[in-house]
């Protein structure tokens, strides 16, 4: 059974000026990504994670290789509207992707865009302006609302579109605290009513969170597997400049002082329970 | 701050004025300015003056509002005044030095001064009672019939309402580059007209490549977004003509009659 | 050269409709070489704050001493402030303008009245502490540099004023890990090497408690709290209560403890650890 999204040997360089010699930003990647599954894509900076996110919806398409989206090929022109469908993309600024003053009628952009009849327009930016808890906000103009907010507008606006998947390139990297948590929230809620997530981060505790962790490094894919595998090498994960979440870092310094506690501690819960297990 | 003056001044209320189709308030406001220049005399003012009080009534906007225009311009009447005063000739009413003041002046002054109020406070009648997005929507639907000739005209609407969406936001990263500037010692305000000049470089250049950011960056979001220019496109909010607004074009039309004939440009 | 601030206010719009109190009585005094860290939630003043403290904003009520001067009595008052006190604000990279980084650099001092041997001389120093080498990065425009080179870049042009005292409001926005740990390390370095005063804004508990000799807490435009780091995280509860989290190793004390584990104050990951083996190897010498 083929995956939702097939990235089979990609790679690309972006276009250089005269006389420069191109650098890989993506050197033979090849991943596969299941239907309904919440991957996060960690890296460094310039390690091809957001290239990699771009070749998602065919922003970008490949040089070499090939990128199949629900079975279209991100290569053909004819089907890129319809991978940028169901495939939809948040970004790191939130201010940058607002196309409108007015929440309600950004969220309409997409759909406007499908050519989808009014009335449907209106169900459809009711119900994700639901999903992401800002209805009261419809009519406010962004430079009203916090980051956390613009962000969770951007989010309306491609769950109005009724994407299959949704990506999100570093899209809490400009917010505080209390604005990625909201994020994340709404992300988890969407994975479980099925949409695919790929979310591209350097935040290690949003990582830890997802189903399975995708390492990038130089270009390549260098560690792909559970956040519990892959955290578990974080020797490998220091070398790539690469943090361990806390309380995985945290369990990792106890058991070198010696201190038995057993595999597979992912979050603080996790360690809670292991260090004083409750009655 | 700056945050909470929306540009465009829309006065947010319910009123007969503001459910008008835009089309046919943006049509109202471009009849309404040229007919201005079409009044020959004091009466025919009146006329207008009255016309324009039954709007702002209908528009229940509070005069303040209405007269914040006014503030900018003040000057522009003030000196459009006394140009006028001082500057026609005819017979002397009052003099000082070389400042001289004909009766032929004050009526030409006047005539001018009050063309200029009623043309501002008519025209921002229309961005008072119109949503940015509403007059974006009707300026792209007026000017669709001259696509035909090439005219970009959903290009066009789009630019516009963009720049609208991002004036609060470009406004904003001025202010904090003006004081990181500051911070380091530019100064703004002292010098001559060029020394002034060149002190603006270090804000236009960092404002306009944060334009160009903005902007590529916005592109690339709305293709995301499967935007792909006008064909095709529906909107949430379409444009629908009324019985109000079947209305307001007889009204405009009787408008302009009536005064086409009191300035006696159409005689029976 | 220490910075003392007594009973400031600040309203934005004031005598409109729209008016704002940012600020309500804000009194604390930071020391020479000393390094403060300024948190609360967003909205809380913060940055208005740090305005204030350069003159970019007039107060309406309460003083700014600067080394003792009273920066808004007279005229030339914040224009001296500005060269003690260096203000970089967040994402200043988007305020780089020049042809060269060299020249970015150098618009600071020149408006200080530096030229020649002595500006070249301070701009090489300035990139050098920044971590962009002269030699390599000088001459080049300073947008095509990646974007933690054009942060140090606009870094740079503010250490090149030789403040005495840096404002950092949250450098390291949007970096990446290994990015933050370098810019804090280039932080420490200039705190080091100059002996300046450091105040920093961040919303990254950890890198406070790590970095931080007082910790100053900003509520709703005013001074809520003030201490050490230790004193301060300390009040879980209360910050909380203001939308503020604790570092994460603070925070996981706080439940183990609500567990009934016995554990002194810990701020990072470190103590958490030592302290955690501590406990147990003495329940297990008291096993045997």
């Amino acid at each position: 059974m083929s995956a939702f999204i097939e990235i089979e040997n990609l790679s690309y360089a972006y276009p250089v000026n005269e006389g420069e010699t191109p650098r890989p930003a993506l050197d033979g990647v090849s991943l596969r990504i299941e239907a309904g599954s919440f991957t996060a894509v960690i890296g460094r900076n310039g390690s091809g994670k957001s290239t990699l996110a771009k070749q998602l919806n065919a922003l970008l398409r490949p040089d070499a290789g090939r990128v199949l989206v629900d079975g279209l090929d991100t290569a053909d022109d004819a089907q890129i509207w319809e991978i940028r469908r169901r495939v939809g993309m948040v970004f790191q600024n939130p201010d940058n992707q607002l196309v409108s003053s007015i929440v309600e009628d950004d969220v309409a952009f997409g759909p406007e865009n499908l050519g989808v009849p009014t009335e449907e327009i209106r169900e459809r930016v009711d119900e994700a302006l639901a999903a992401v808890s800002m209805e009261a906000q419809r009519q406010k103009g962004p430079h009203l609302l916090s980051g956390g907010q613009k962000q969770r507008v951007a989010i309306a606006g491609v769950l109005a579109m009724r994407p299959r998947c949704i990506v999100l390139d570093e899209a809490t990297a400009m917010l505080d605290p209390k604005g990625r948590q909201e994020v994340m929230e709404i992300l988890e809620h969407l994975h479980r009513q099925g949409i695919t997530v790929v979310l591209i981060t350097h935040f290690m505790e949003e990582a830890a969170r997802a189903e399975r962790i995708v390492v990038m490094s130089r270009g390549k894919v260098c560690m792909d597997g559970s956040p519990a595998e892959v955290f578990a090498r974080g020797e490998e994960l220091r070398a790539l400049d690469l943090e361990l979440p806390f309380a995985i870092d945290l369990a990792e310094r106890l058991r070198e002082g010696g201190l038995a506690l057993p595999q597979g501690i992912l979050t603080e819960d996790d360690l809670l329970e292991a260090l004083c297990p409750s009655k | 701050m700056l945050k909470d003056i929306t540009l465009g001044q829309y006065y947010p209320c319910d009123s007969p004025l503001h459910r008008l189709d835009p089309r046919v308030k943006i049509t109202a406001a471009l009849v309404y300015i040229v007919s201005l220049f079409f009044v020959r005399d004091f009466p025919g003012f009146a006329y207008v003056t009255l016309c324009l009080a039954v709007l702002v009534a209908l528009s229940r906007v509070p005069l303040s509002f209405l007269f914040r225009g006014m503030k900018a311009i003040f000057l522009i009447i003030l000196f459009t005044f006394a140009a006028n005063l001082f500057l026609t000739d005819g017979s002397v009413l009052w003099q000082l030095g070389f400042l001289r003041v004909t009766s032929e002046g004050l009526y030409r002054a006047a005539f001018m001064a009050l063309r200029l109020i009623l043309l501002i406070v008519g025209s921002s009648l229309l961005t008072l009672t119109t949503k940015p997005m509403a007059l974006t929507d009707g300026i792209e639907s007026l000017l669709s019939p001259f696509r035909r000739i090439g005219l970009p005209a959903h290009e066009l609407a789009m630019m516009m309402s963009i720049a609208l969406r991002f004036i609060p936001t470009l406004m904003e990263e001025a202010d904090k580059i003006m004081k990181a500037q500051s911070a380091r010692g530019a100064d703004f305000e002292s010098g001559n007209v060029l020394q002034r000049a060149k002190a603006l470089i270090p804000l236009l250049v960092p404002l306009f490549v944060s334009a160009f950011r903005i902007a590529q960056d916005l592109a690339m979001a709305m293709e995301a977004r499967c935007y792909r220019g006008g064909e095709g496109r529906t909107r949430l909010h379409p444009l629908k003509m009324r019985g109000r607004d079947r209305a307001a074009w007889i009204l405009i039309l009787l408008y302009t009659l009536i005064l086409l004939v009191q300035a006696g440009w159409i005689v029976f | 050269m220490p910075i003392e601030v007594k009973e400031l206010s600040y309203t934005y719009n004031e005598g409109l409709s729209f008016a704002s109190a940012a600020l309500s009585e804000v009194s604390f005094r930071v020391e020479d070489g000393s390094f403060t860290a300024v948190i609360g939630h967003t909205g809380s003043g913060k940055s208005t704050l740090v305005q204030l403290l350069i003159g970019l904003l007039k107060p309406q009520r309460g003083t700014v001493l600067v080394d003792g001067e009273d920066i808004f009595a007279e005229n030339g008052g914040c224009r001296r402030a500005r060269q003690k006190i260096g203000l970089v604000f967040q994402y200043p990279e988007y305020q780089l303008f020049e042809e060269t980084v060299a020249a970015d650099v150098a618009f600071g001092p020149k408006n200080q009245g530096l030229s020649g041997e002595e500006l070249d001389a301070c701009v090489a120093d300035s990139l050098a502490l920044a971590g962009l080498p002269a030699e390599e990065y000088g001459e080049r425009s300073p947008f095509e540099l990646s974007g933690g080179q054009k942060r140090r870049a606009a870094i740079a042009g503010v250490l090149a004023m030789r403040p005495k005292f840096l404002i950092l409001d949250e450098p390291a926005a949007g970096l990446d890990p290994k990015g933050r740990r370098d810019l804090l390390e280039l932080i420490r370095g200039v705190q080091k090497q100059r002996g300046s005063g450091i105040l920093l804004i961040s919303h990254n508990m950890d890198e406070v408690a790590r970095m931080a000799e007082q910790v100053l807490v900003m509520d709703g435009g005013r001074l809520a709290m003030q201490g050490s780091p230790a004193e301060v995280f300390a009040q879980g509860e209360a910050l909380r209560a203001m939308g503020l989290g604790l570092p994460a190793a603070a925070a996981f004390a706080e439940r183990l403890r609500a567990r009934g584990f016995a554990l002194p104050p810990v701020l990072t990951t470190e103590d958490a650890a030592a302290a955690l083996l501590k406990v147990w190897a003495g329940s297990r010498t008291r096993r045997d």
